[in-house]
């Protein structure tokens, strides 16, 4: 029995291991632990992990709902509003209790009962004492005007708070009819157009195929746009807050203003606060140890370069994509010192993975520049790609 | 003034609020989707219940209480909850059962040999999982699936820690021994 349990307590033990991604040395000896293990090792590379668009698509609707939840409590009027906020907020509780307090006590001294519960005892009041009056504190009257309801609600997500450089952004637009009537949009989906908070000028606008439909009553439609964070002349934007912005509808032949009810944002992250200076495409491929590496292009900056790649086919054991399955590289340029590469990011896809490496390096001269991928996850290789740098 | 600044402190709550939520997705939505897939087979119920469970933790969200339990304690605790509810309306026993045609699994001859094998064995897989009893699926969905520890699986299902390692090696031992005979 305690032998057993011993086993129990082992496979535990290296099991964990195993699911975490260490390198473990099989057990000796134990024919039916080690094929136990090896069978659990086959169950975990066997999950079935959600589908991207699915992930995506429950994101932004649990964002639309978050928010709506927020704007919620914030558009009760007056009282209704503030005890949610208390109700809701402990901190705030706390400070609204100091507050009442104090202004309490300050009404308080204001009228001099401090001064009268100081007095001694057997003191004679002089006469014509006026009675003790509390001015009467009157809160503004906080009305809140009910804003009328627009024909449509507008509200509009993203997958995600912030993006690094590169990645593809999705932004999800839902319209939904206030009315008691079907509604006849001409021309759906509207045009939208990225802008920059900085210059509140539009650094892209979608042009895609549009078509009339009927929105029923009560009813929301959605819409999905893919931005690959590239401006009209297909240049990468540089990293900072962008924000959307919708064109007005034709709704019966009347134009309807599309107004958020929360403004959308798109943060885009700064690696080096670097804006892109040059950029290759390179579109090379090595094929080694079963993995087939796409370069596919060079950004250059004065505060580095970014390779961008793409790794088919996905690795099988996905496991290490939950904690970290990293590629390594170094790069050479024109010969000098090997380096090894610096941040690096990852986005798996629905067959393979793109990888992004970033060098905090500045590129000089217009020589060559040798990129080699070492490893991807637990696989070596030699993924070796010749770049050479134009003038 | 008041009602001014305390807009603004909420406002700044909400998007705290909403960047943490949005993290803890993240983190946690592919396991409890992977939890849920090996106690359904059908892909597209996973989906529906995987849905509802962070609808209800978003809806539970200013309820959730760190002091009492880690988030992915609390948020397993949801995922049950909701498959015990799922089964208990669930009167369509083939939801059990598999169904090829749901299961999301591209038959297409069009796959490469190695997809249509690993496939073929994730149908196997969770053809035997299905015949284990529904502690042992339990836990094995929480292990292999949600990727938890024994701790915390001791810790939600009430349950030893050392109870739990037992159960895991031994119905492992028993799926490895079910799956050797599928594949005869």
């Amino acid at each position: 029995m305690t032998g057993q349990s011993d086993k129990d307590k082992q496979f535990s033990v290296i099991l964990d291991d195993l699911l975490a991604g260490k390198q473990v040395i099989p057990p000796v000896g134990d024919e039916d632990l080690r094929t136990t293990l090896a069978f659990a090792l086959k169950m975990a590379s066997l999950q079935c992990p959600p589908s991207p668009e699915f992930a995506a698509k429950l994101q932004a609707r649990l964002s639309q709902e978050l928010m709506a939840q927020e704007a919620g409590k914030k558009a009760k009027p007056g009282f209704t509003w503030f005890k949610n906020l208390l109700l809701d907020q402990p901190v705030l509780r706390a400070v609204a209790v100091f507050l009442v307090i104090g202004l309490v006590s300050l009404g308080m001294w204001r009228a001099g009962i401090f001064g009268l519960i100081n007095t001694p005892p057997g003191t004679v009041l002089p006469t014509g004492t006026p009675a003790i009056t509390v001015a009467p504190t009157t809160s503004p009257s906080a009305t809140i005007t009910p804003a009328r309801t627009p024909l449509l609600t507008v509200t509009g997500t993203t997958t995600r708070p912030s993006y690094n450089p590169g990645e593809v952004v999705q932004i999800g637009v839902t319209l939904k009819n206030n009315t008691n009537n079907a509604l006849l949009l001409e021309q759906y989906p509207p045009i939208l157009s990225v802008m920059r908070e900085q210059t509140r000028q539009p650094v892209y606008t979608f042009a895609i195929a549009r078509k009339n439909i009927s929105i029923s009553r009560g009813e929301a439609v959605s819409y999905w746009w893919t931005w690959d964070q590239r401006d009209e002349q297909g240049k990468l934007v540089p990293p900072g807050d962008y924000y959307v912005e919708l064109e007005d509808i034709d709704f019966t032949g009347q134009a309807v203003k599309l107004e958020f009810l929360n403004p959308v944002h798109v943060y885009i992250n700064s690696l080096t606060g670097a804006s892109i200076e040059k950029s290759l495409f390179l579109n090379q491929s090595v094929t080694d140890s079963g993995f087939t590496v796409t370069l596919q292009r060079l950004e250059m900056s004065g505060g580095g370069f970014w390779v961008y790649s793409s790794i088919l086919p996905a690795p099988d054991n996905h496991l290490d994509g939950q904690t970290g399955l990293n590629a390594t590289a170094n790069y050479s340029l024109d010969g000098s010192w090997v380096k090894d590469t610096g941040i690096s990011y990852r986005q798996y896809s629905d067959i393979g993975m793109n990888y992004v490496w970033f060098v905090p390096e500045p590129i000089t001269g217009t020589g060559n520049l040798t990129f080699t991928v070492t490893s991807i996850g637990k696989w070596t290789g030699n993924w070796q790609f010749n770049i050479p740098l134009k003038g | 003034m008041l009602i001014l600044f305390l807009q603004t402190v909420t406002d700044k709550v909400s998007q705290g609020i909403a960047d943490i939520f949005a993290r803890l997705y993240e983190e946690f939505m592919p396991k409890v989707y992977q939890y849920i897939s090996y106690r359904i087979v059908d892909s597209n119920v996973v989906e529906d219940i995987t849905s509802t469970v962070f609808e209800k933790a978003l809806t539970n969200i200013n309820k959730y209480d760190s002091d009492k339990a880690s988030f992915s304690t609390w948020i397993f605790s949801i995922a049950r909850n909701t498959l015990i509810d799922h089964y208990r309306l669930s009167t369509k026993e083939k939801t059990r059962q598999m169904n090829m045609v749901s299961l999301g699994l591209d038959n297409d001859s069009g796959c490469p040999e190695e997809e249509l094998i690993r496939n073929e064995e994730i149908k196997t897989l969770k053809s035997c999982i299905s015949q284990l009893s529904s502690q042992e699926q339990e836990i094995i969905s929480l292990k292999f699936g949600g990727e938890m520890t024994n701790r915390q699986i001791a810790k939600i299902l009430g349950l030893s820690e050392t109870n739990v390692g037992v159960i895991i090696y031994r119905t492992v031992r028993k799926l490895r021994d079910k799956f050797k005979d599928a594949e005869r």
